[in-house]
Order: structure tokens, then C-alpha cells, then sequence
């Protein structure tokens, strides 16, 4: 039904990174909202700001749109250095979380209207407004007003506003903030798909870890103004690099433990009384503990094993059951271990038919990430 | 209580609306009584009342300063009261409030206060009493409309609608004129009517503030006290049917924009 979208050469594009970002500062007084950030995104690539409120992914955002002035630092977006660029030079598109569209206009002059600022020929313009109109599965909606539109449907015409001018990159603010979880998901399948279709580089703004990876190729952990960590969603879920990694995205078990002997093959931890041997390369964190370090064990619910074989090298936890959740095929179990460390493991409901009050928890070494303790800068 | 909500609340309430408007529909009908003096019952009726009246230089004249002062003030009142209102919609917190006190406080004042307060000031800057003085008088008690007006919409306004025009390529000018204004729109259209109204219908500034030619409701009350005669019914019924009018008019007009948009 829609035809391929026509974009600008890739040329340019292939050889320089999208956007680019050097040691970018922004500050607000004192408190740095961006402290330091560097981030190089490839064209083409959906990349995602993850973070909790607060982070800097939001002032990250708008400093690129040109809304926010960075303290020190670049933007170099598409080989050009925009970083004291006005905002209505720059070649980047943003989506507001309240979509931000102008209510005294129809869908048609909203899409029209960065076209028209360009200086389009009218004929371009009605042109290109079918084909958005198109791409969004709205095509009859031209000549509405914002307000009669549900909440869906703005959010489309947004996007499609949006990526009209062709931008080079489009930033998402959050689009998806404000729709219920249905029409969330059905809206996140349907960004990623109009992002594969039109091959543009989306940067996305949110706080939420699932959102994130289920959009996204690469995702910035976000912190207190620092990307924490960057890498693909999987990466990012199995070596986290820091305890706050791992605890943002997705559930994960800590389990303190600290150092005996750093070897270059194998880590000897020591974890509730007991001496417990991990091979090197499950530490996630960029630098190799020194020996005496306090660090954390982070486990994924579904890598503890409530049941079934134990291994040589398992690490075991006695834990008490506190409460049980079912979530249809599974069943989710809250434990407390015995130095109060609460715990979460995932168990098949079989299994749960069986399971005593104390029970004892199991791990592979290969399927726990090892991070430091101290998760402050 | 139940009966009392039932028969009697709406009894009051159209109790009051007639009184409210019987005294109209009284003024009304003696621009149709066929003689020099107000009273009831009619017996003769007859339009020469009607007539006579529009056919009136000084009445006409007067009309026609009324208008003149409306227009300057609104002007006026919309030049200063538009960019005040963009300050405060940008500011937040206690000078927020300050700002806004500020501004609506000079409505609050006795109107006679006011009005000789600034033909002091007006005298002071060499200002002569005339239409132009009650222009500016008019538009210093107009400008709080405007501003509180403009300033509901702007409040209604995302933050982010001026910056994604930006984003969209668009300059401060185009913004300005193609986002912001158009926006406010509806807003602008009631403020301007307002002022127009409450220019036409001010009688204590004009009569501080005007020269030797009086706005019509001057001119009313110095007919007045030659005693009533039914040509002032006639001409004060012409004028509210007109101004009810265009208040019903921009009523309208302002309510079918917000259901379209």
C-alpha cells in the first residue's frame, strides 16, 4: 500500500556517524544535566536514551534539537558541527511527548508545514503529505483538525509531521508516554517498522527498560548526566556493567560477594561463607576487580534453578519463600536469602507444586555478570 | 428540600430574569409611545421616535465619537496588553503571581478614582481632555481584559508547540505569526470585542476624560436631565439591540472555533 519512501543520498551519511557527540556538557548551576557525554550513533541505527527521570536523556535530546544550549562540548550531526546552530537550521526532527501539534491547522498543513518551510514547491508538498499520510495508515485523516483525532492517531501524525522535511535524524521524546499499554505496544511494533521502512536514525527517549528493548538496536543507559553503558539490548540485559545496569533493565538478583583472588582465568569470590570460582570473562565491568574488592553477582530470576541438577560449580543460596506470583506458564518466587538479600527466581509451575518454605537456590557460574559494588562515580 | 429544587428554585430564577429584563422590554416600548411624556398604558403608537432619533446630528455625532474612542482604545489596549501577556505566560512562580496582581489590581479600583487619576496624569503630560484622552483611559481599564483573556489561552498553549515549529525550520517571526497568533486567535477575537464593549459603554472615564463633544452615553445623561422623553427609549433600545448583538455574535463566533479546533 505504501510506496518506498524517497530519502537522501546515503552517501554523505555512510561516511560520517549521524549524530555525534563530543564531551557534551550542559549545565544548570551547579548540577551538570549532561555531564560529559561522548556518543557516536550510525546512520540508520534506532537507539534508544534509557534512564530514569531525571537522567539527562531529555536535555540530551533537546540540546541536539537546539532547544537547550550544551556548556561545553559538540554536536556534530551528518559530518556538520551544529553545535551553535539555531534550532530552525538544524537538520534533526523532534516528536514531543504531547506530540505538540498545532491545533489550528489540519493533519495536511501540520505535515505541510516543514515542507513549507523548506520552500517546497506546492505540488512536492501535497506529495509528500500523501505519502506520510500513507505511511502512518492514515490516509483519509488530511483534513481533520488535531482535536479529532484519538490519542493514536496524533501521536502518528506527529511522526509523520516529523519525518516530512526528511530530516537527517528524528528525536523521540517519550511519543509513547502518554498512550494506554495496548495501544503503547501496538504503537512500539509500528515505530520500529516505519523506522526499518523510511531508514532513518532514530535517537528514542525513554525510562522505560522494556520499551527500550524490545525497540531498540542499541541502547545508552542513561545516569545522573553519564551514559553508564551502551551496547544491544541483549548485551546490555546479560553483561550489564555496573549494579545500576542491572538493575534497570530487567529483574536481577545481587548477590554481594568479595574478592579472594583475581587470576587472568578465574575470580575467587567469596560469597555467604563460601569460596565460589567464576571465570574471568563474566566480568561485566570494564576493569578486573583487584583482589579484597567487595563486588556484586548479578543473576537473572531465570538463571536461578529452584530444582533440578546441581552442577559442580553452582553457587547455592538458601533462601526463604515469602511469596509466590503466577504468571501463567510460570510461577514467580519471592525469596529472602539469609542475610535478608531479597531474591526473585522464576520456577515452572510443575516444579512449584513441590517447593518447601526453605529452599535452596542454584546458579551457574557461566550465567551470573560480575560488577563492582560501588556503583557511584 | 426535594420540592423546594423542584417548583420553587426554578420559580426564582425566572423571577429574577424578568426582572432583569422587564425594564428593557418598558424602555423598548416607550420609543413607540405617541407623546412628549413616559407613562403607561400606550395608547397611540407611532415609529416618529425611531426616526427622529437617527435622524439627530448631536446623537449621531456622539454615536460616532463612541466609536472612535472604542476603536483607538482597543487598539490601544491590544498592543500593550498582547506582549504583556507573553511575559507572563513565560514567567513562573511568585513573580508570576506578583505580575498578575499587578495588572488585574487597576480594575478593582473605583472607576471615579481612576478616571481622575488619569486626567491628572494626562493633564500632567499636556494630554487635552478629547477623544484621545478617553482612548487612553479606556484602554488603561482594557488592558487587564486583555491580558487575563490572552493569558487563559497561552495557558492552554504546549510548551512545546513554539519549539516544534523551530524544530520544523521556522523563525521567531514565523512563529510568531503562523503558530502563536493563530492560536490565539479566538482569544485575541473576545479581548478586542470586550474592549470594544466596555469603551462604547463607559460613561464615568468619558465624562472625566472628554473635551466639549461627548460619547453617546454622555450625551444620554445630559439629555437626561431635560427629563425623559421617549426619543432617548428609542435610541437606547437601537443601541443595546446593537450591542447585544455583537455580543451574541462573538459569543458565537468564539464558541464555534473552539468546537472546530
Amino acid at each position: 500500500m505504501t510506496k518506498p519512501i524517497q530519502m537522501k543520498e546515503l552517501s554523505v551519511s555512510q561516511r560520517h556517524p549521524a549524530i555525534e557527540l563530543r564531551n557534551l556538557v550542559k549545565r544548570y548551576g551547579n548540577h551538570a544535566a549532561v555531564d560529559d557525554v561522548s556518543l557516536s550513533v550510525e546512520a540508520g541505527v534506532f537507539v534508544t536514551l534509557l534512564g530514569p527521570s531525571g537522567c539527562g536523556k531529555s536535555t540530551l535530546l533537546r540540546s541536539i534539537a537546539g532547544f537547550a544550549t550544551p556548556t561545553s562540548g559538540s554536536i556534530v550531526v551528518d559530518g556538520r558541527d551544529i553545535t551553535h546552530e539555531l534550532a530552525y537550521r538544524r537538520p534533526v526532527s523532534m516528536v514531543f511527548q504531547d506530540y505538540a501539534l498545532f491545533p489550528h491547522m489540519t493533519v495536511r498543513q501540520n505535515i505541510a508545514f516543514g515542507c513549507e518551510m523548506q520552500g517546497q514547491a506546492q505540488v512536492a508538498i501535497d506529495e509528500r503529505c500523501r505519502q506520510m499520510l500513507a505511511l502512518i495508515h492514515l490516509p483519509d485523516v488530511g483534513d481533520r483538525y488535531p482535536a479529532q483525532l484519538s490519542g493514536g492517531q496524533q501521536q502518528r501524525v506527529a511522526l509523520a509531521r516529523a519525518l516530512a522535511p526528511d530530516p537527517v535524524s528524528l528525536l523521540l521524546d517519550e511519543p509513547l508516554g502518554a498512550l494506554d499499554l495496548k495501544l503503547r505496544r501496538q504503537m512500539q511494533r509500528e515505530l520500529k517498522h516505519i523506522q526499518r521502512q523510511t531508514g532513518k536514525t532514530f535517537v528514542f527517549v525513554t525510562h522505560d527498560q522494556e520499551e527500550a528493548m524490545s525497540m531498540s538496536d542499541r541502547i545508552a543507559v542513561m545516569r545522573e548526566g553519564r551514559i553508564e553503558q551502551i551496547g544491544k539490548p541483549k548485551e546490555i540485559y546479560r553483561n550489564p556493567a555496573t549494579a545500576f545496569v542491572a538493575g534497570f533493565i530487567g529483574d536481577a538478583n545481587m548477590v554481594g560477594a568479595r574478592v579472594v583472588e583475581a587470576g587472568s582465568e578465574t575470580l575467587l569470590l567469596e560469597v555467604a561463607g563460601l569460596r565460589w570460582p567464576v571465570p574471568a570473562a563474566r566480568v561485566t565491568a570494564p576493569a578486573m576487580p583487584a583482589a579484597g574488592a567487595s563486588v556484586m553477582i548479578v543473576i537473572r530470576p531465570e538463571d536461578m534453578r529452584v530444582s533440578g541438577r546441581s552442577g559442580e560449580e553452582d553457587l547455592v543460596l538458601t533462601a526463604r519463600l515469602k511469596d509466590r506470583t503466577f504468571l501463567g506458564g510460570r510461577v514467580r518466587l519471592d525469596l529472602c536469602a539469609e542475610d535478608g538479600t531479597a531474591l526473585i527466581a522464576e520456577a515452572r509451575q510443575q516444579v512449584f507444586e513441590q517447593i518447601a518454605e526453605v529452599v535452596e537456590l542454584r546458579c551457574a557460574s557461566s550465567d551470573v555478570a560480575i560488577v563492582p559494588a560501588a556503583s557511584d562515580h | 428540600m426535594k420540592r423546594l429544587s423542584g417548583t420553587a428554585l426554578p420559580i426564582w430564577f425566572w423571577l429574577f430574569v424578568v426582572y432583569l429584563f422587564l425594564p428593557l422590554f418598558v424602555m423598548a416600548a416607550m420609543g413607540f409611545r405617541d407623546s412628549k411624556f413616559i407613562a403607561f398604558p400606550i395608547h397611540d403608537w407611532t415609529t416618529a421616535w425611531y426616526r427622529s432619533v437617527l435622524a439627530d446630528e448631536e446623537i449621531l455625532s456622539a454615536l460616532w465619537i463612541s466609536l472612535q474612542a472604542a476603536l483607538y482604545s482597543t487598539v490601544i489596549a491590544v498592543a500593550i496588553g498582547l506582549p504583556m501577556s507573553f511575559v507572563v505566560a513565560r514567567t513562573r512562580g511568585l513573580l508570576r503571581g506578583l505580575m498578575i496582581a499587578a495588572i488585574v489590581l487597576p480594575a478593582f479600583l473605583p472607576v471615579v478614582v481612576s478616571a481622575i487619576a488619569i486626567r491628572m496624569f494626562l493633564g500632567n503630560l499636556g494630554l487635552e481632555t478629547g477623544i484621545a484622552a478617553i482612548s487612553f483611559g479606556h484602554a488603561i481599564s482594557s488592558v487587564p481584559f486583555v491580558v487575563i483573556m490572552l493569558l487563559t489561552r497561552l495557558n492552554a498553549m504546549s510548551e512545546n508547540m513554539a519549539d516544534a515549529a523551530r524544530n520544523l525550520g521556522a523563525d521567531d517571526l514565523i512563529v510568531l505569526f503562523r503558530i502563536v497568533l493563530p492560536f490565539l486567535a479566538p482569544a485575541l477575537f473576545g479581548a478586542i470585542m470586550f474592549c470594544l464593549l466596555l469603551s462604547f459603554e463607559d460613561f464615568v472615564r468619558s465624562f472625566f476624560l472628554g473635551g466639549n463633544k461627548p460619547t453617546f452615553p454622555v450625551l444620554l445623561y445630559a439629555k437626561l436631565r431635560f427629563g425623559f422623553d421617549p426619543g432617548l427609549a428609542a435610541i437606547s433600545t437601537i443601541v443595546l439591540i446593537a450591542s447585544t448583538a455583537l455580543g451574541l455574535y462573538a459569543e458565537r463566533h468564539i464558541r464555534r472555533r473552539k468546537l472546530g479546533r
